[in-house]
């Protein structure tokens, strides 16, 4: 379950044609594509930023800018997707290693608000914003955007092991939370 | 009650993959990447400008010189010239799309294109080539003096 396969009506060859144009200078293709994956990158981010809306916006907005800038350098027009997924994971990465100066506008860690879509288990969201951030990244990569341990592994710059045991974490912990959730 | 792998699973996959993607996300995305060409614009004329200020310097530069020297010099500076001149009005104003023209720039933009003209006609003329550097030298001073959103 990659990037690429959100909605199979939108034919791969349009899709390939927006990235070779917008490669090319076309901002009309460029949002295109920002239609296409925005939402999805959104709600990768809002997840890996631990439920905070802003974050989660201000590193899809990174990604795009990014990804306009250095669409030169992709080789596959077919590899968009995975290739714009892995300018956002980085981007969260870079973030949070960098220090947060603590003003008004950017307060200490905040409970997660909610979800940016029509939310059916808010039990399970809330659990997973309330995760260590290792374990959240690997888990949202694993289970909700298809990723593989090595791919993970190579995308975090962290081993394959790493990856696993964070997952094992990971699902502990959510279950423990929504079982207790439950009694 | 334990919650179960396979429960666990179950919840995990009929989570949404997706939100709408917000129009407010994609204005900023277009004011950056205006903000980058615009940037990418000026560098290149500064550039280019310091070489051709640079290759002036060396030319006018009081010193005997074989005439095989002269001869690099001289397409030297022709050649940074034409770097100058790629940025082409139309390039400038494609970058700077939507927003309106420094003060004095009409009237700097029609000084310009005559010497453009001459240069084009005379193509050998150090006097001519210098007041056209001079011209796209002011020609970026003019962009750097307004609002900071012109500046580089």
């Amino acid at each position: 379950m990659g990037m690429d396969n959100k909605n199979d009506s939108q034919s791969v060859d349009s899709k390939q044609a927006w990235v070779v144009s917008a490669s090319r200078g076309d901002r009309e293709a460029f949002d295109q594509l920002y239609r296409h994956y925005g939402g999805r990158l959104l709600a990768t981010a809002w997840r890996l930023a631990g439920g905070d809306r802003g974050r989660a916006e201000d590193w899809v907005q990174d990604c795009f800018l990014q990804a306009w800038q250095k669409l030169g350098q992709l080789r596959d027009p077919q590899a968009f997707g995975g290739w714009l997924r892995r300018l956002l994971v980085n981007i969260s990465l870079a973030d949070k290693r960098r220090p947060r100066l603590l003003t008004q506008e950017n307060p200490p860690e905040q409970a997660a608000g909610e979800p940016p879509w029509p939310c059916a288990d808010r039990d399970l969201e809330r659990a997973i914003t309330g995760l260590p951030d290792n374990a959240r990244l690997v888990l949202v990569l694993f289970h909700l955007e298809g990723m593989s341990h090595e791919e993970i592994a190579s995308t975090a710059g962290i081993a394959v092991g790493t990856s696993k045991a964070q997952l094992h974490r990971a699902r502990k912990l959510l279950k423990e939370v929504l079982s207790h959730d439950t009694h | 009650m334990t919650l179960t792998d396979r429960e666990l699973d179950h919840r995990l996959n009929a989570l949404p993959r997706e939100a709408a993607p917000p129009e407010g996300i994609w204005q900023a995305i277009e004011r950056g990447i205006r903000r980058q060409s615009r940037h990418r614009v000026l560098s290149g004329l500064a550039v280019a400008a310091s070489v051709l200020t640079l290759g002036l310097l060396v030319w006018l530069a009081p010193s005997p010189q074989s005439p095989e020297v002269e001869k690099q010099q001289w397409a030297t500076l022709e050649s940074a010239s034409q770097a100058l001149l790629q940025h082409s009005p139309a390039a400038i104003a494609e970058a700077f799309g939507g927003h309106s023209n420094p003060p004095g720039w009409e009237t700097h933009r029609a000084a310009v294109l005559e010497l453009e003209q001459a240069v084009a006609e005379n193509p050998g003329d150090p006097l001519l080539l210098d007041l056209l550097i001079d011209a796209r030298l002011r020609e970026m001073q003019l962009m750097n003096r307004v609002e900071p959103e012109w500046r580089i």
